[in-house]
């Protein structure tokens, strides 16, 4: 495992996606790695990776419209106690102030993305950016029961 | 690309062989596949995620659909092939109450018999 002194250095990776359905991926797996060398448990790391694909997805799908001149941002940020991830789009379609509520429907049924990350991380953060272009903060804990209580959604 | 829906069937069992991933993408080459079952007036629908490594939103939505589908028309489904995390998705939107999650396709296809034969 890397030192947490390591980690405060070192810690951050960049990644630039193509706003191409399949890419949230390389994101995904990108995630992964950097929690496995921080020591995170496999469930855990299974919740990130669908959390991280998710918040992909809509940026690319929603935020950028699946726009071939656009791209996605995802910083990866390592911390002793915590990853924090951001994904950021160009906000071709702004964030809602309010997500649609999925359900059984085949209208409702592709709402599912962003109820998967607001369960599965232990703090998301959603924001418009001043310069435009939407972010989704998101937060994994390595002891999420010290963090209780830290799992909410917040608007712009 | 998008990977193939298995299709087997075993007298009034069904079986979906679904791909590594399961997307979006899978809807069209899914639903053809529950079509040609349906047409085959299949009792039990066994979905095979065996095969199953991406499994994301809109292929649960996917999912959700198809065992609407089939609970509407008076099929049973039965999943098997689902690492624990996804087992834990599918619990998380309710897919259990609708299916149910077996250990493999031993246990499916024993359920679905007892099931046919009634």
């Amino acid at each position: 495992m890397i030192p947490d002194s390591e980690l405060e250095n070192k810690g951050r990776v960049e990644i630039f996606l193509p706003s191409t359905l399949g890419y949230e991926k390389v994101a995904r797996n990108a995630a992964a790695a950097v929690a496995e060398e921080m020591g995170f448990s496999t469930d855990r790391i299974e919740d990130l990776k669908t959390a991280v694909a998710e918040a992909c997805m809509n940026a690319i799908e929603h935020g950028n419209r699946e726009d071939k001149t656009t791209s996605v941002t995802v910083l990866l940020t390592a911390a002793p106690n915590r990853l924090e991830v951001n994904v950021t789009d160009e906000g071709l379609t702004p964030m809602p102030d309010e997500f649609p509520k999925p359900g059984r429907t085949e209208e409702h049924n592709r709402g599912w993305g962003m109820f998967f990350i607001t369960q599965l991380m232990d703090k998301v953060e959603i924001s418009r950016l001043p310069v435009g272009g939407n972010q989704v903060r998101m937060t994994i804990y390595l002891q999420p029961e010290a963090e209780s209580g830290q799992g909410e959604t917040k608007g712009e | 690309m998008v990977g193939e829906v298995g299709m087997r069937q075993e007298d009034q069992i069904g079986f979906m062989d679904f791909p590594r991933d399961v997307t979006a993408q899978t809807r069209e080459v899914a639903y053809e596949t529950y079509n040609k079952l349906a047409f085959a007036k299949v009792k039990v629908v066994n979905f095979n995620f065996a095969s199953t490594d991406y499994l994301n939103s809109a292929g649960i939505g996917l999912i959700i659909s198809l065992v609407e589908d089939a609970v509407q028309a008076g099929r049973t489904v039965y999943a098997y092939g689902l690492n624990s995390h996804n087992r834990k998705l599918f619990r998380m939107v309710g897919l259990t109450e609708r299916l149910t999650l077996v250990a493999d396709e031993t246990e499916a296809r024993d359920k679905a018999k007892t099931q046919t034969a009634s």
